[in-house]
């Protein structure tokens, strides 16, 4: 657990080191967030219960995950550092979880944070304050989290598996079905019916199978085929 | 830091590094054949050779980042490669320095630190970049250093965990003459005080000759000499004869009639001095009688000590031709 932790906190500080793909996120959460109760209070009526802030809440976190896990990920291959880490007493699946926990904290924090941006908003422009309801934060605490993960494992796999030129690839590969799939989701049985808990036990379910997946995907990763795949 | 001798690695000491016929094949093309090595606790262990001849590949399998083809590789006994605590005893500074750009010198040696559990982190991340004079850049981005200021921080790196064993693949490269001078201190002090066994893949012929104990070189994918450098230097002293002739126009000549002497392997003609490599120790009698009777005159006869880059090119070149 002291190696995992180590890890995190590191990669926390490259992601934090990182100001400009900080605020580029952060700035991103906020335009989302800004834009979503426009839209959403802009029908003169109160923001409804089944706004789709958990469609909010999940585009964000994909997309905030997307670009950090691009960093941790590729870059640790580009630059080298990886073949160095494989020399210490750390597994590699110790490796990839620790830089997808990295990963996922601050995605879904910015995910939350523009699910509360979207309230606020709401809150002044209709002078009502809308709570999201019980399934739709536990979709913003436990399914966006898990979505994050999904996809920075994935990430993580492919990049860690493949070489630098597929790797310009697999970004768009990989975000954009499960950017659709959401979205899809979002304009048929969860954005115009009430999001509830059947919603977001479908959704948690399928979460927590993807992520399973990349788990077993992981024992795929070889060392062997890291270092050979350095550019 | 004054210089010491490495140690010899006595046939006494524990072999820590071992190589038993290790050969990788990539997608069919065999980049490594048959590769033994027996390198004993102490050893400053220098792997010379071109580039592309094996180098990164016998040390990726040592360090247990390849899976051999055939053949195994040892590293105090373990497979490195399988044992996550065997890597504990092993510290490696590789072609890039495993440091992260965007943080300190002190979080990223605060990080290797603890995966390597290193006790009380703080005073011995200090103490390393001290002996690496970084102290007063420590809370600078390593984005900002310097080539060489990050080759020193690399080696602090790898040193932080006090392996027994350390791998490093051309430590003094873009270093000035004064941090060269550091580094080979600290890995000649690192071998005879601490004991810690060196492997150095490395192109400086110099550093060799400097600190290594002993010497292989890899061409072609399979070892063409492996001495230590005792051996090696009794070689360099006993061979080879510098001719140098009364007249430039005789030298063909002289050249010609000496290669036709046993044991002799090349003649090489500098206007009027011909240098004599051979295979044994050639007698200066037999040389001066030789040219005599050819009539040709002689102003200076001298023996020809080898040097490492001679004997390395020699090496390289006949593995080639072998080949």
């Amino acid at each position: 657990m002291t190696r995992l932790r180590s890890i995190v906190v590191k990669e926390l500080k490259e992601i934090l080191a990182n100001r400009y793909s900080v605020l580029v996120s952060a700035a991103l959460s906020l335009f989302f967030g800004v834009m979503f109760a426009i839209q959403a209070t802009g029908r003169g009526s109160p923001i409804p219960q089944q706004m789709p802030i958990f469609l909010l809440s999940s585009i964000v976190g994909l997309f905030i995950s997307y670009t950090f896990a691009s960093q941790l990920f590729y870059r640790e291959k580009l630059s080298g550092t990886i073949e160095t880490l494989l020399c210490s007493p750390i597994s590699l699946r110790t490796l990839w979880a620790g830089k997808v926990i990295a990963v996922v904290l601050p995605a879904s924090l910015l995910a939350l944070a523009a699910s509360l941006v979207t309230i606020v908003i709401g809150a002044v422009r209709t002078g009502h304050v809308t709570i999201p309801s019980g399934p739709v934060i536990c979709h913003i605490l436990l399914v966006v989290p898990l979505f994050n993960a999904t996809l920075a494992g994935l990430f993580g796999f492919a990049q860690m598996l493949l070489g630098m030129r597929e790797n310009r690839l697999i970004g768009i590969l990989f975000f954009i079905p499960l950017f659709a799939a959401l979205y899809g989701f979002g304009l048929g049985p969860a954005g115009h019916a009430t999001y509830g808990w059947s919603s977001f036990l479908i959704l948690g379910a399928i979460a927590v199978a993807l992520l399973g997946l990349v788990g077993v995907l992981s024992r795929f990763l070889s060392r062997e085929r890291i270092v050979t795949t350095l550019p | 830091m004054s210089e010491r001798a490495p140690s010899t690695g006595t046939s006494a000491d524990r072999s820590v590094i071992r190589a038993d016929r290790l050969s990788k094949t990539f997608a069919g093309r065999t980049v490594l054949s048959e590769v033994s090595l027996d390198i004993s606790q102490g050893e400053i262990f220098g792997y010379l050779g071109p580039n592309g001849a094996g180098k990164t590949t016998t040390t990726r399998l040592l360090l247990g980042l390849l899976r051999p083809s055939a053949g195994t590789a040892l590293v105090n006994g373990h497979d490195i490669g399988r044992s996550l605590e065997a890597r504990r005893q092993i510290g490696v500074l590789l072609e890039g320095n495993g440091l992260y750009d965007r943080l300190s010198a002190l979080d990223n040696l605060s990080y290797y630190a603890r995966l390597f559990e290193v006790s009380d982190v703080k005073a011995r991340v200090a103490e390393m970049i001290d002996l690496v004079g970084l102290s007063d850049r420590k809370r600078d981005s390593v984005g900002t250093f310097s080539q060489g200021m990050r080759r020193r921080l690399g080696l602090a790196r790898a040193l932080l965990h006090r392996p027994t064993v350390l791998f490093l693949d051309e430590p003094a490269a873009g270093l000035d003459p004064e941090a060269q001078k550091l580094v080979r201190d600290l890995i000649a002090t690192l071998s005879s005080d601490d004991r810690i066994t060196v492997f150095m893949n490395t192109h400086d012929l110099d550093d060799v000759q400097r600190i290594c104990s002993r010497v292989a070189i890899l061409c072609t994918g399979r070892i063409q000499a492996d001495e230590t450098l005792a051996e090696w230097n009794a070689r360099a002293e006993a061979t080879g004869l510098v001719l140098t002739l009364v007249s430039e126009s005789s030298a063909d000549e002289a050249a010609r009639a000496l290669e036709e002497l046993p044991d002799v392997s090349g003649c090489t003609i500098d206007g009027k001095t011909i240098t004599v490599t051979s295979s044994r120790d050639l007698p200066t009698t037999k040389v001066i009688r030789l040219l005599e009777a050819q009539g040709i005159e002689l102003h200076e006869v001298r023996r020809a000590k080898r040097s490492l880059e001679d004997f390395y090119l020699e090496t390289t070149r006949e593995a080639r031709t072998d080949d």
